[in-house]
């Protein structure tokens, strides 16, 4: 009840609000009005009454008056006879009448006074009569007998007294009534004060009603509207806001959206404000440093000592600065708004959009000469739009006297230094050759050791002198399109004889490409990474090189087996004189330089290099790129086995020299002794003949041309003895080859002299090569035999090892990994049933090692294989045991070794069948 | 046969002996020599050598300059001529090539391949 009240207070609309305020108030005045009126009208009835009684007794008491006035004023006249006398009888004569009807009219409501009142006015009348009878009498004009006026006056003084107390009483009932009247009038009296109170109260209580009503209706809210707004302002929480609909609510409503709204709109204000300041800050600050940067830039193309040109879009000059200016000789105010002649070739290719860099160019100077110059010139782009031109250019005139002059002490340097060497180079080589007789063998050794370090001050001098000139631009490339197997094979050949002495395998895998580079170089390059590579390789491993394609590069790779490259050096190795280990330099016969000189090569054709090693004993790959050129078709070689392998032992292996020719006899020996082998001399055939029975050499090198006995009868009588038949013979003579090579029957190799030296290496290492099979499987061929059955695996490692093979056995496959893994076998021999692993696993391990997957392996098992199992094991030579006898797996496998060994080597068939033949079938030719 | 004659013309003595030794004890040829540019175009049209070495750098005439006039002369104008000289840049080289020469061969060099060099460059 309460709450509808007040909700439905709250909800009235204002002016209704006003109206019950106001309304209140004005109802209590409206009521004390009422009460007031009602109380007024009473109090002035009673009041009338009052006055009524007062006057009903005044009137009375006015009766008796005039009546005993006016019977005083007879008296008088009958004392005195003055008719003056007579004038208030007159008077109330003539008053008398209406105050008596007077009388009787006030009190006609009241039959007890209005008795009396007529009483009264018959006493009265009576009294005037008599009155009337006595003037007359004392007039003399009365006919009444004088006698009679004591009459007259009793009688008139019994009325009289009649009258008195009748008025009496009638005052004394008036007196009654006016007393009651009084009271009456008291009690409306205190009627009216306490009405006075009472609306006192009422009103005041009503003023607090309406007050709080007003306070809370109105003035409270206006209040708080003001408070809401203080805090909108003060942007503080705000107090819930009326929900009345009446306006005042409205109006809160209203006012707190409109002020919420300002007040957005007031930080959006701030903040767009507080934007636009910091943007103004910015931009004072943005405007300082431009201002900054302009004035420093304005300094810095006047303190620059290169020249500076700028020219707008039509060529003309825009800005000079003080260094070209001075350059060209002007000064730079003439240069201002004219179009710069003396540099409109660049000028002209910059406005064009042409960028240039030209090392060397020459302008011309206001006086007309000319001066060398190096300028770079470029469009101005504004908005990919071009607005002008900029030219810097240096005089290099100083520079080119520089390289001019370093040019000069380069080339004199490089003689200077170089002929001192080639008399020391000279001397003692011949001296070390033993050209000059016989020496010492600790002199020897000497010599020897001089002779290398000549040999390696003048690599030094050469590589030194090479990378100046590459660095300085001097070592002019001369870049052409070159095929790159060309290139390759030219490489492998100038590494052959060091990857043969190192006995270092080569394998080549490359791309039939071709690319514009300068040949020598490249080679230079190849040749030294593979020389890096060998020397660092360990005996037996192999040094890949590959070419492939990338993109529009080829990708050089030369990668080595050798002991690692730490990785904190991978940088440093192509730094001058900077080497892995400081030892390597002297152990290694390295300049320190050839590296350098590679990366100089290859950035100077616009490539890459770089070097990549898992670490120390990890081996190591060289890379570089060079562009490559489109191709049309590009077949990607299978490995091709350009392989250079030295399989078997040359070292220690014993060549007998046979020349009548002691000199010849003596550089041979050195030259032989100088690639690790072993020499015996003869001076004639028959020499000859006797100590190759005895001594058994590996080979003989024999001169044609002797004394005695010549060449031909000499192996005439070696192919006759038993113990010297099989000994590979190499001529060495000054007579040229004979063009019919089918009597050449027991010679391996014909070198002529003077001595090709590589020759004469090739053609002993096919002559060893090829005839000491002995010696090989005595020093180098090693086997892995795999296979669990303790019987089998014995007698296999007993058939091989008496071959003088070299026979390892794993039972497992486990141990087949591991002893793989140490021994690295020349071949595998595989059964497939293994106790721990699958013998097929053995063979995936063995096609995906690295370096095993190229070992032949020979599967010799019992399980009889189906197509999938030999797709599997394919390239393997599969033997199955029980279809095969052991004699034959034997023979197989030692047919297989040979196969291996005489692969390696490019042989002539015919020779080969042409030795196999009887030697006596024989005859020389020559003389 | 005869072995091969070779006259050398260096103006340094002790490059003359150890080219002499060189080409006489592993070469197998016979040499004459001489320090002299001039004494070596006479010494060329009298012997008539089968090959001439010259040095570049001397001090009266210079290789090319020497070489020039032996082809000018009908009796040595036919004697094919190596250059061996320390100068061996790669502008030199071109240089010489154009000249006309058999070949050049660098100094400094292992007398104990001098000969199968030469004998290379000539077709011997």
């Amino acid at each position: 009840m309460i709450s509808r009240l007040t909700s439905y207070w709250t909800n009235l609309p204002l002016r209704d609000k006003g109206l019950v305020v106001v309304a209140i108030p004005f109802i209590a005045l409206v009521i004390s009005g009422v009460s007031f009126a009602v109380v007024e009208r009473e109090q002035h009835d009673a009041n009338e009454w009052v006055a009524h009684s007062l006057l009903v007794r005044n009137t009375a008491g006015r009766v008796l008056r005039y009546q005993t006035d006016a019977a005083a004023s007879v008296r008088g006249y009958m004392l005195t006879g003055d008719a003056d006398y007579l004038a208030p009888s007159q008077q109330t004569k003539q008053d008398l009448p209406e105050t008596l009807s007077t009388l009787e009219s006030l009190v006609h409501d009241n039959p007890q006074q209005l008795t009396r009142a007529q009483h009264i006015g018959n006493l009265s009348q009576q009294n005037m009569s008599y009155l009337d009878q006595l003037q007359k009498i004392a007039s003399g004009t009365s006919s009444d007998p004088p006698a009679g006026v004591i009459q007259q006056l009793d009688s008139d003084q019994a009325a009289l007294n009649g009258l008195r107390d009748t008025v009496s009483a009638m005052q004394t009932t008036e007196d009654q009534l006016l007393a009651q009247r009084t009271a009456r009038v008291d009690d409306i009296r205190s009627l009216g004060e306490a009405l006075i109170l009472i609306n006192l109260a009422i009103g005041l209580i009503g003023g607090i009603v309406a007050m709080m009503l007003f306070t809370t209706g109105i003035v409270r809210r206006v209040q708080r509207l003001g408070g809401q707004t203080a805090r909108l302002e003060a942007s503080e929480p705000l107090l819930p806001i009326s929900p009345s609909r009446d306006a005042l609510g409205r109006f809160e409503q209203g006012l707190v959206a409109t002020a919420r709204l300002l007040h957005d709109h007031q930080t959006a204000l701030k903040t767009t404000n507080q934007q636009l300041q910091d943007e103004l800050v910015e931009r004072k600050r943005a405007e300082e440093m431009v201002a900054r940067l302009s004035r420093r830039n304005e300094l810095i193309l006047n303190a620059a000592g290169d020249g500076i040109v700028g020219t707008d879009h039509d060529g003309r000059t825009i800005f000079v600065n003080p260094a070209a200016a001075r350059m060209l000789g002007y000064r730079p105010q003439e240069f201002a708004g004219l179009p710069s002649p003396l540099l409109d070739g660049p000028v002209t290719a910059a406005l064009d959009g042409v960028v240039r860099h030209v090392a060397d160019e020459e302008f011309t100077r206001r006086d007309g000469t000319r001066f060398p110059v190096e300028y770079a010139s470029a469009p101005i782009r504004e908005e990919g739009e071009i607005v002008g031109a900029v030219v810097t250019f240096k005089d290099i005139t100083e520079r080119l006297a520089i390289e001019r002059m370093k040019a000069e002490f380069v080339s004199t340097v490089s003689h200077e230094l170089r002929t001192p060497l080639t008399s020391i180079r000279g001397s003692l080589g011949l001296l070390s050759g033993g050209v000059l007789g016989p020496i010492d063998p600790s002199a020897e050794q000497m010599l020897k050791i001089a002779v290398t370090n000549t040999d390696r001050l003048i690599r030094l001098i050469n590589d030194i002198l090479d990378i100046e000139r590459l660095k300085s631009g001097r070592a002019n490339l001369s870049p052409r399109v070159c095929d790159l197997p060309e290139l390759l094979a030219q490489t492998l050949e100038s590494v052959r004889g060091v990857a043969e002495q190192a006995r270092v395998t080569l394998a080549v895998s490359a791309a039939e490409e071709r690319i514009e580079a300068d040949p020598d170089r490249v080679i230079q390059t190849l040749t030294n990474l593979l020389g890096n590579a060998i020397k660092f390789s360990p005996p037996g491993s192999t040094v890949w090189l590959e070419v492939v394609r990338a993109g529009d590069e080829l990708l050089f790779s030369v990668r080595d087996e050798g002991r690692g490259i730490p990785r904190d050096k991978l940088v440093s190795i192509f730094e001058r004189f900077s080497q892995v280990d400081a030892s390597d330099s002297r152990e290694k016969g390295g300049t320190g330089l050839g590296l350098a000189i590679c990366r100089t090569i290859i950035q100077q054709h616009g490539g890459r290099i770089w070097a990549e090693s898992a670490g120390e004993g990890h081996g190591s790959t060289f890379f570089f790129t060079l562009p490559a050129l489109p191709v049309s078709d590009t077949r990607i070689h299978d490995t091709v086995a350009v392989a250079v392998p030295a399989t078997f032992d040359e070292r220690d292996a014993l060549v007998l020299v046979c020349d009548d020719d002691p000199s010849i006899r003596r550089v041979l020996n050195s030259l032989l002794e100088r690639r690790g082998y072993r020499v015996l001399e003869a001076a004639s055939g028959a020499e000859a003949i006797e100590r190759a029975a005895t001594k058994r050499p590996a080979a003989i090198l024999l001169d044609l041309l002797m004394p005695e006995m010549d060449g031909w009868e000499t192996m005439a009588a070696l192919k006759a003895r038993p113990e010297t038949r099989d000994i590979p013979v190499v001529v060495c003579s000054v007579v040229p080859v004979p063009d019919a090579r089918d009597d050449l029957t027991g010679v391996v190799e014909w070198v002529n002299k003077p001595l090709d030296t590589d020759a004469l290496f090739r053609a002993l290492s096919q002559a060893l090569d090829r005839f000491a099979p002995e010696k090989q499987e005595k020093h180098d061929l090693r086997i892995l035999i795999v296979e669990d059955d303790e019987d089998l695996g014995q007698v296999m490692t007993a058939t091989f090892r008496r071959r003088g093979i070299a026979t390892w056995w794993a039972q497992s496959g486990r141990e087949a990994i591991t002893l793989g893994e140490r021994v690295r076998p020349d071949l595998f021999i595989l059964d497939l049933v293994l106790p721990d692993v699958d013998g097929f696993a053995v063979v995936d391990w063995l096609h995906g090692h690295d370096r095993l997957r190229t070992t032949p392996l020979v599967v010799y098992t019992a399980k009889d294989l189906d197509r999938g199992d030999m797709d599997r094991l394919w390239p393997a030579e599969v033997l199955t045991k029980g279809r095969i006898t052991p004699d034959q797996v034997e023979a197989r496998i030692v047919g297989l070794l040979d196969r291996m060994i005489r692969t390696n080597t490019d042989t002539d068939t015919d020779i080969d069948k042409e030795v196999s033949e009887d030697v006596s079938q024989a005859h020389p030719t020559h003389r | 046969m005869s072995a091969k004659h070779i006259l050398l013309i260096d103006d340094e003595p002790e490059i003359r002996e150890i080219v002499r030794v060189s080409l006489e004890l592993v070469g197998g040829w016979d040499v004459s020599a001489t320090g002299s540019a001039s004494e070596g175009l006479t010494l060329a049209a009298d012997q008539r050598p089968d090959a001439i070495l010259l040095d570049v750098m001397m001090p009266d005439m210079d290789g090319p300059t020497t070489f020039q006039a032996l082809q000018a002369a009908p009796e040595t104008c036919a004697i094919p001529v190596i250059l061996l000289t320390a100068k061996v840049q790669s502008a030199d080289l071109r240089r010489f090539d154009q000249l006309g020469v058999a070949a050049t061969i660098a100094k400094p060099f292992d007398p104990l391949t001098l000969p199968s060099q030469v004998a290379t460059a000539l077709g011997w």
